[in-house]
């Protein structure tokens, strides 16, 4: 009884430690459309609204998709709207590539932080600029 | 001085003063011995189940303890863009760390930008 009950609690331990290595978080990306518009942004976008309007200069901000990938990442591929967003590799050294209507619009290796979004934009929209939020949880 | 030859004499002679010694009584050894039975401190417990489940949860948290350490970043430590690689046309490429959210941002600067807040 006591040998089994060890047992389980070594396999639980372990699937903890597993879970709690450097990666198993997950990378969640956001396209959004910041604008000048004057309608705000939504409670989404709460964590990048101050980002968009401080360092940007953007007073609005809408949420138009998103997606979640797995760290590490295996060649995975997220489609929001119009762009396809490919990662590989561990969030130490995660490559993402960006193609807007099947051409490539840039490629990075980055390392992210837990809960230090990163913002990749400029991409002409129709009322602003497009903008891709990655944020790892 | 004492020779070789008194040896054996000696032994005689102490041999007759040798009394064989008492007998405990049956009853009252056993009498003596429950009671020194009763006062010695008994052998402790084999650990409880609890007791185990306790010590492999710490044993748990130890070893998971250096997973978890290296999951920590470093205090203060921002992203870092290693490699970058535009393959749009652009004017300029802005990277810049927003102090109040701890964020980064990668800017592509395009023809037109002027009126768009950058």
């Amino acid at each position: 009884m006591t040998r089994r009950l060890l047992a389980a609690l070594l396999a639980a331990g372990l699937a903890l430690a597993a879970k709690a290595g450097p990666d198993g978080a997950q990378l969640s990306i956001r396209l959004v459309e910041a604008s000048n518009s004057g309608r705000g942004s939504p409670p989404a976008l709460n964590d990048v609204s101050g980002i968009l309007k401080g360092s940007l200069g953007f007073d609005s901000c809408a949420f138009l998709a998103s997606g979640w990938v797995r760290l590490p990442a295996d060649r995975q591929t997220r489609t929001l709207a119009e762009y396809a967003v490919t990662c590989s590799g561990p969030q130490a050294k995660l490559s993402i590539a960006v193609r807007r209507g099947g051409k490539p619009v840039l490629k990075t290796t980055v390392s992210l932080q837990d809960g230090k979004p990163l913002l990749v934009g400029g991409f002409p929209a129709a009322a602003g600029k497009h903008v891709l939020v990655f944020l790892v949880q | 001085m004492t020779t070789m030859q008194e040896w054996p004499d000696i032994k005689q002679a102490m041999d007759g003063c040798r009394q064989a010694p008492p007998l405990p009584d049956r009853d009252a050894f056993w009498a003596d011995f429950r009671s020194r039975a009763q006062g010695c401190a008994r052998q402790p417990p084999a650990p409880s189940p609890a007791r185990w489940v306790a010590a492999a949860a710490l044993a748990l948290v130890l070893a998971s303890l250096p997973f978890a350490l290296l999951r920590v970043p470093p205090a203060g430590a921002a992203n870092v863009i290693n490699a970058l690689d535009v393959q749009v046309a652009h004017q300029a490429v802005l990277i810049m760390d927003d102090a109040p959210s701890r964020g980064t941002v990668l800017w592509i600067v395009t023809a037109g930008d002027e009126g768009n807040g950058t």
